[in-house]
């Protein structure tokens, strides 16, 4: 067998003796020479050499017995690599040896693994859960946060309380089907927006109000926002944003500040999509609910072209970026629905009298 | 009379792939897998970090440091979950002592950490098979910190330089590494000067300053260290400069960032290619004649589970 050069170190002290192993099944042997030139020999037992992990083969310390521990160091890697050969109930490979040994194929191996778990995470397993959350949560809570979302905005908001009061006279004419009480703001910006706060909030600016030239574009309006409040779109989003920053800070523990910021951008971009969907939602529940109460569910196609010439969109390259699914599109799958449904002017009973509202607002 | 360099042998490429398996891993486990990781991480550093032709070696396994991890979560598990439940329950009172209690076990637990930390990673380093050990007492820093933490806190952060200072002092001279002893005794009110002097260098230079500020951290930590065994006595030198700082960090930057994280392992090596192998020890002290003096480390008995944490897991 072969003479291996090793430091053999006592456990006593760092004085070490230059030495030459050599090895058997159930023995090693390492001699050098004491102070005195006298030969001396250590005899390990197999058995009581102590469990290695080798995880790069160019340096190994291996240690005999129990504390104070006797110790050899070896540094020639063709040596380690005998070692590690030859006793491999010494050496064992552990989880990581698995990936490293395997060199290149294991390392794309093991980003492609990571990669496709992440990705399974994100975009299947926590949204469901959160999701799941976001149902759970009792409707007090969900007006709690909208109250409390909407109280924090109310010295911004320039809400308009005549007109606030005509809104909700004008939704009473609608059967929106909600388990929320509904409360609906006008504010006097000429912005041309509208949003829903969970529990049952929905403030519309009267940018948007002078707008529409028909009455059955504030029906369309006021069915998608009541959409997002009864699915709780709000909500669900919320939970899976706060999901999604936690399962990134428990994976991301480890590693440095400027992929965590990568990584937050891009839970950033996720969140638009999620939106787009949401909002896809919200416009065909939204015309089911313009169906439903026999609106004429063009307002809502009209709707979408007012946003478009207000805001021409995005080209269609940045479309990876809109939070709303582009305009045209929207137009094109509400337009195909819309064939669908039998509108006929003389079953919608309510019309005049929200029209009349309308008006009102539009002032 | 003798100076040896320390040096440093990792490689980034080496590095990179025992950090991509541990991201596989904890990934994989939800996190689970982070004290196995942080072991492989440190085995790997003090493995290739050598002085006079040895290398330091790490023992610590993962399961040691996972029954600290466990603990700490359950500690913080339960208080947060308490605060949540009276939250739920809309019981007010119960939530306001559930968020004092957060707040005093995160301020009190660190001296805790800091001792365990250091007692379980000082008494699973060796060199030459010496092991280092640490012999603070942790009844002792507590009082240090509480103290100090007192102080600051009255003083609106003044203080604050001294206590951070004393537990340093305290800390690194209850190092040993078998028979030879560490010291440091640094002065908190030169820490200070050094501190705001940095501080308003580096405002003025619009950060230019901050490297040489880092350098001069650097080196009042090492100067104010001291080896000590049996009348000899040995020092710390570290020839880095400011502009040195400089290219390692300004480098580090660009390496991380054009490789969206990727790069973090040559990041790593460089920094501790640049500190290390610029760091000598001198003096005459003879390294090659240490005693081994430390007890072993049992880690059978209850009090001695909260030796396992590591501070870097909270």
């Amino acid at each position: 067998m072969a003479e291996i050069r090793v430091k053999y170190y006592d456990g006593k002290s760092s004085k070490f003796e230059l030495a030459k192993l050599q090895t058997a099944a159930q023995i090693w042997i390492i001699s050098f020479q004491d102070g005195e030139g006298f030969l001396q020999q250590k005899i390990w037992k197999v058995a009581d050499i102590n469990r290695e992990s080798i995880t790069f083969g160019e340096n190994l310390t291996v240690k005999y017995g129990s504390f104070p521990y006797e110790s050899i160091e070896i540094d020639s890697p063709k040596a380690i690599d005998y070692l590690q050969d030859s006793f491999p109930q010494i050496f064992s490979a552990k989880e990581i040896s698995f990936f490293l040994r395997k060199g290149w194929s294991g390392l794309l191996a093991a980003i492609a693994l990571s990669g496709g778990f992440i990705f399974l995470f994100y975009k299947y397993i926590i949204p469901e859960v959160a999701y799941a959350f976001a149902e759970t949560l009792p409707k007090e809570y969900e007006e709690k946060i909208g109250e409390s979302l909407l109280t924090s905005q109310n010295w911004l908001l320039e809400v308009d309380s005549t007109k606030s009061k005509a809104l909700n006279q004008y939704a009473k004419n609608i059967d929106f089907n909600s388990n929320y009480r509904l409360r609906f703001y006008v504010s006097n910006e000429d912005i041309v927006n509208a949003y829903a706060l969970p529990g049952g909030f929905v403030v519309v600016y009267q940018g948007l109000l002078n707008k529409m030239k028909t009455e059955e574009e504030l029906a369309g309006l006021l069915a998608h926002e009541v959409i997002h409040i009864n699915n709780k779109h709000t909500t669900k989003s919320m939970f899976k944003s706060l999901a999604n920053y936690l399962f990134i800070s428990i994976i991301l523990s480890d590693i440095n500040a400027v992929s965590n910021i990568i990584i937050e951008n891009t839970n950033a971009v996720s969140n638009l999509s999620f939106s787009r969907s949401l909002e896809k939602e919200a416009d065909l529940d939204g015309l089911e609910v313009l169906q439903r109460n026999r609106i004429n569910p063009e307002g809502m196609i009209l709707l979408m072209k007012r946003l478009k010439e207000e805001a021409p969109g995005l080209p269609s390259q940045m479309k990876f970026l809109s939070s709303h699914p582009l305009t045209e599109e929207r137009i094109a799958y509400l337009k195909k629905e819309a064939t669908k449904i039998d509108y006929q002017k003389s079953k919608d009973l309510k019309k005049e009298k929200r029209e009349q509202i309308f008006h009102f607002l539009k002032q | 009379m003798q100076e040896n360099y320390l040096s440093y042998r990792g490689k980034g490429f080496d590095l990179f792939k025992i950090l991509i398996v541990n991201f596989l891993l904890t990934v994989i486990t939800l996190g689970l897998y982070y004290p196995w990781a942080k072991i492989a991480y440190l085995r790997y550093l003090y493995g290739q970090t050598e002085f006079k032709e040895s290398r330091f070696q790490f023992h610590g396994l993962g399961q040691e440091v996972f029954k600290g991890f466990i603990i700490v979560f359950l500690i913080f598990g339960g208080v947060y979950g308490f605060y949540f439940w009276a939250i739920y329950t809309q019981t007010i009172d119960l939530a306001g002592i559930a968020l004092l209690l957060i707040f005093l076990i995160t301020m009190f637990i660190i001296p805790f950490a800091i001792h365990g930390a250091l007692r379980y990673r000082m008494s699973r380093t060796t060199w030459r098979g010496i092991h280092f050990g640490y012999r603070g007492d942790r009844n002792e820093l507590f009082r240090l910190y509480a103290k100090g933490l007192f102080l600051s806190i009255i003083t609106f952060g003044i203080y604050g330089f001294w206590f951070v200072t004393s537990i340093r002092n305290y800390t690194i001279s209850h190092i040993r590494l078998g028979d030879v002893k560490f010291q440091h005794h640094a002065d908190g009110a030169d820490f200070m000067i050094l501190n705001i002097k940095g501080y308003f260098l580096t405002l003025i230079t619009f950060g230019i300053y901050s490297f040489w500020w880092t350098n001069e951290l650097l080196q009042f930590y090492v100067q104010n260290t001291r080896l000590y065994k049996n009348g000899q006595k040995a020092r710390i030198n570290t020839y880095t400069d400011g502009g040195g700082f400089f290219g390692l960090l300004v480098g580090n930057f660009f390496i991380v960032l054009f490789t969206l994280g990727l790069g973090s392992a040559w990041a790593i090596t460089r920094t501790f290619n640049y500190i290390l192998g610029n760091s000598s020890i001198e003096g005459d002290i003879d390294f090659d004649n240490i005693a081994q003096t430390e007890q072993e480390y049992k880690d059978a008995a209850g009090e001695d589970l909260l030796d396992f944490f590591d501070f870097d897991l909270i």
